[in-house]
């Protein structure tokens, strides 16, 4: 495995890039359109990119993870409850707060920081992709016999959020 | 590949996830930023565990279970917001200051 | 455990005892009491048998090495003076069960008392510095207890706090004087200490002058004397206790304890006999114009103390104590006479007294006995004793001693002066209380309990025999012998010389005579002068403006101070805070992002921060 430059780029790397691009552009669609509904398709977007740069990363049983829970559950979740709360359909000026300003500057500062550390890091670090496949055998495998016991309290802790969810949701005049 | 590639897109997603979370007024959207958050800390485990060539799988595992823990993290919040909205009508954030103390 | 320890040791205990299970009845109390103080006259016989005097008892004490606490020494000065302490002790004890017949508190008062007694025995056999100052502060404390035993009465209350007070100021001399005297001889044994002081004058002077402020308050010399004629109001057996066992008796005690350091220090005691001259001649004077019974003893008894505290100026320790000694058993018996007639008649004040003789027989006979004796009448002990003192000021006049001369001239005139006019006082105080009309059977005085007159009868024996002791060598001179810190051998006999002899008769007739004399003119009506003496030469109102207003003013100051700086800057710290949380809380308007804002900024701030210090 030779070290090479960013500026030579494989075709991974080239694959990546534009899922990465996509991600990014997607992203930055949710937290700046105008239109709530349009944040969630952008969303979509956004996720599936990103799922597909799991699976350029080898990474198949989480790229569908990813596409199964957020695309589909999480996304739709958050629609309904778009719905719910008579989300305003159309471009609305309120959906971005005063203080603009502060939140790009904290945000930005946060990035630069963390960038300028990953490529101080790791820039010349390479990822030798061949031969790995975490299909969903190999997750299962790796998921239930060695981490059964988070696995487990985590289900607990799903059980315990759904029923907590419809204990709030329950309207004030059937409790 | 390049691990610095993973990495970036995995700190822009955080980076815009951040701005999102301190500049959206509805809660929804908020909660749209944070799922971006994960999701860029979820890119990272997963290029880490790649790198390391994990036997175990412990990044990937990992993810896995970020992705169980923001589903849960997703009804729980809708519920609470709901709540909100059925309480005062609205969902945005910044006219929900009750709790903090007046100023003596 | 030496023997002298277990005597120290045995009135504690019963002292403890009597506070725990007194309580439930007042002849277990008085059982208790008595046992404890018998089973220490018992210890001191025993000790005075084994001739401490020829060979003195050491007790090494407990812990061995650096600092040996509860180290006893017993000679012949301990051994005896244990010997009269716990002799006056037990006839108080026994006296105090029928005196405080009607006493709500008996129990906590007879423990006091044994208390008292445990806390003067340990300075008697103290052979360690630190046993001293213990001994010394727990009688300051059982002093304060038992005057304000009445503590219903304003005046006992004023009277304790006030004996507390002015002997403290002593205290903290004396205390200061041992930790010099420590400090500089490097050890706390008494003995060691001692004799390391007197080969260093500088040393010698510095912890004997510190000491003597002690020993003034303790033995109510001037100008520290002020506590001892207001602790009257304290029951008369605790007068007799304090006047003749315990407290003033410790301050002449600590003297003769360390007397080689003190004859190490002239100057020291040139002071001492100036002031003993003072309070001497001072105290007397006061005491005839005074109009309580119990008064004119007190201030007797200040001036008998000053007569010691000269014997010691004048290097005679042996007269000193013997003096002492002679005087603690005559004035515990007129003490619990004086005690007997109050009982009796229900006061103590002077122009309620008179004609008493028949009514009270025995108490009327040994009473005047210690007048006689107080006075220095042939052949009681008084008179030895006393004679004794004016033998060694008249030696001192001569040049026989570490002082100058013309203090020993001092002390002679002003004695024998003194010697009048203590006759004086006796004689009027004997006609004002037993002369005069006598009272009808009506008016229900007679004679007080068996177990109040017995030990006054106990007493008037060494009150009458006790003098011719001295007049042998191998007797009492020899058994006062302090052989731990001198050579034995020193020892001489205890005669009058016939110049003071007749100097003192003249004396005492031309005193006795003048109280006759004006016996109708006196005392009822004082003139001006007369209240201004009766009050103590004003001294009361000296230390009102010299010490209390001085110090009423500087507690204004510090209250002030406490107040406008120290309080002001403590709620000040308060408001601060409120104020600076309120300035801090400002950002905080419940606005959720502006919080995650600040939280994020923080964040990169100590990335940054912390990246920098790793590359710097």
């Amino acid at each position: 495995m030779s070290e090479r430059s960013l500026l030579s780029p494989t075709g991974v790397d080239i694959a990546f890039t534009l899922l990465g691009l996509v991600a990014v552009a997607a992203a930055l669609m949710v937290v700046t359109t105008k239109q709530i509904v349009h944040a969630a398709l952008w969303l979509v977007v956004s996720l599936g990119a990103v799922a597909g740069c799991y699976l350029v990363l080898t990474a198949e049983f989480v790229a569908w993870m990813q596409v199964l829970i957020y695309l589909g559950a999480v996304v739709v979740l958050l629609l309904f409850g778009m719905m719910l709360t008579r989300a305003p359909i159309g471009p609305s000026e309120e959906l971005t707060g005063a203080n603009r300003v502060v939140s790009l500057f904290a945000a930005l500062a946060i990035t630069a920081v963390l960038g300028v550390l990953i490529v101080d890091a790791f820039a010349t670090t390479m990822i030798d992709i061949d031969g790995q496949k975490s299909t969903a055998s190999v997750m299962g495998a790796s998921l239930f016999r060695y981490w059964v016991l988070p696995f487990e309290a985590l289900s607990v802790l799903l059980l315990s959020a759904l029923v907590g969810a419809i204990a709030l949701s329950q309207s004030d005049e059937e409790a | 590949m390049h691990l610095s590639l993973p990495l970036l897109l995995s700190v822009s997603l955080f980076g815009i996830g951040v701005y999102g979370l301190l500049v959206r007024r509805n809660a929804i959207l908020i909660l749209m930023s944070v799922e971006l958050m994960l999701n860029g800390v979820n890119v990272s485990l997963v290029a880490f565990d790649v790198y390391w060539a994990d036997v175990l799988h412990a990044g990937q595992s990992m993810v896995i279970f970020v992705i169980t823990i923001a589903a849960a993290e997703i009804g729980l919040g809708l519920a609470i917001l709901l709540l909100l909205f059925r309480a005062r009508r609205t969902i945005a954030i910044d006219e929900a200051t009750e709790l903090h103390e007046e100023a003596s | 455990m030496t023997a002298a320890l277990l005597m120290v040791l045995v009135p504690a205990v019963a002292a403890l005892l009597g506070l725990l299970l007194g309580g439930m009845s007042r002849p277990l109390a008085a059982a208790i009491a008595v046992g404890g103080t018998a089973s220490a006259l018992g210890v001191a016989l025993y000790l005075a048998l084994l001739e401490p005097w020829a060979e003195p008892l050491i007790g090494t004490g407990f812990g061995e090495g650096t600092l040996p606490l509860g180290a006893t020494v017993v000679d012949g000065l301990a051994s005896t003076v244990a010997l009269m302490v716990c002799f006056v002790s037990l006839l108080v004890q026994i006296y105090s069960i029928g005196y405080m017949r009607e006493e709500p508190r008996y129990s906590s008062y007879a423990a006091f008392i044994s208390l008292f007694t445990a806390a003067m025995l340990a300075v008697v056999v103290a052979g360690d510095l630190l046993l001293l100052v213990i001994g010394w502060e727990v009688m300051g404390l059982c002093s304060y207890l038992l005057i304000g035993q009445r503590w219903e009465q304003e005046e006992a209350r004023r009277a304790a706090v006030k004996a507390f007070l002015v002997t403290k100021i002593g205290d903290i001399g004396f205390i200061i004087g041992i930790v010099v005297l420590i400090g500089a001889t490097a050890t706390t044994l008494l003995p060691d200490a001692v004799r390391a002081a007197a080969d260093d004058p500088t040393v010698a002077t510095v912890a004997s002058g510190l000491i003597l402020l002690g020993v003034l308050g303790k033995s109510a010399q001037f100008p520290l004397h002020a506590w001892l004629p207001d602790a009257m109001a304290g029951p008369s057996p605790v007068s007799a206790l304090i006047h003749a066992a315990t407290m003033v008796a410790a301050g002449v005690y600590v003297v003769a304890r360390l007397y080689p350091m003190y004859l190490a220090a002239p100057a020291i005691l040139t002071a001492m006999a100036v002031i003993a001259c003072v309070t001497m001649l001072g105290a007397a004077v006061i005491a005839v114009v005074q109009d309580d019974l119990k008064r004119v003893l007190a201030w007797s008894t200040v001036s008998q103390l000053a007569y010691m505290v000269a014997a010691l100026a004048l290097g005679a320790r042996d007269a000193a104590i013997f003096h002492m000694l002679s005087h603690a058993f005559s004035k515990a018996l007129l003490f619990l006479a004086a005690g007997a007639v109050i009982h009796a008649v229900g006061s103590g004040a002077l122009r309620e007294l008179g004609g008493l003789r028949r009514s009270m027989p025995v108490t009327f006979i040994t009473m005047t006995i210690g007048l006689l004796a107080l006075v220095g009448v042939f052949p009681l002990a008084g008179f030895f004793s006393k004679e004794s003192v004016l033998v060694a000021a008249e030696h001192a006049a001569h040049g026989d001693a570490e002082v100058a001369s013309w203090v020993g001239w001092t002390v002679l005139v002003v004695s024998i002066l003194t010697i009048a006019v203590t006759a004086a006082y006796a004689q009027r105080l004997w006609l004002l209380t037993w002369s005069g009309p006598r009272r009808d059977s009506s008016s229900g005085v007679r004679e007080v309990p068996a177990v109040m007159f017995v030990p006054l009868v106990v007493l008037v024996v060494p009150a009458v025999v006790f003098g011719f002791s001295a007049l042998e060598r191998a007797w009492l001179p020899t058994w006062i012998q302090a052989t731990v810190t001198e050579p034995l051998g020193t020892a001489e006999a205890l005669r009058p010389e016939v110049a003071t002899v007749v100097l003192s008769v003249v004396a005492v007739i031309v005193g006795a005579g003048a109280a006759l004399v004006f016996r109708h003119r006196e005392t009822f009506a004082r003139g001006r002068a007369g209240s201004f003496v009766a009050a103590g030469f004003g001294f009361d109102a000296v230390y009102q403006g010299l010490v209390v207003r001085p110090f009423l003013v500087v507690v204004g100051w510090v209250t002030a101070f406490d107040r406008s700086a120290i309080q002001r800057s403590v709620s000040g710290v308060g408001v601060g805070t409120l104020r600076a949380g309120s300035l801090l809380q400002r950002p905080y308007r419940g606005d959720v992002q502006r919080y995650v804002s600040s939280a994020v900024t923080a964040v990169v701030v100590a990335i940054v921060v912390m990246l920098v210090a790793i590359a710097t």
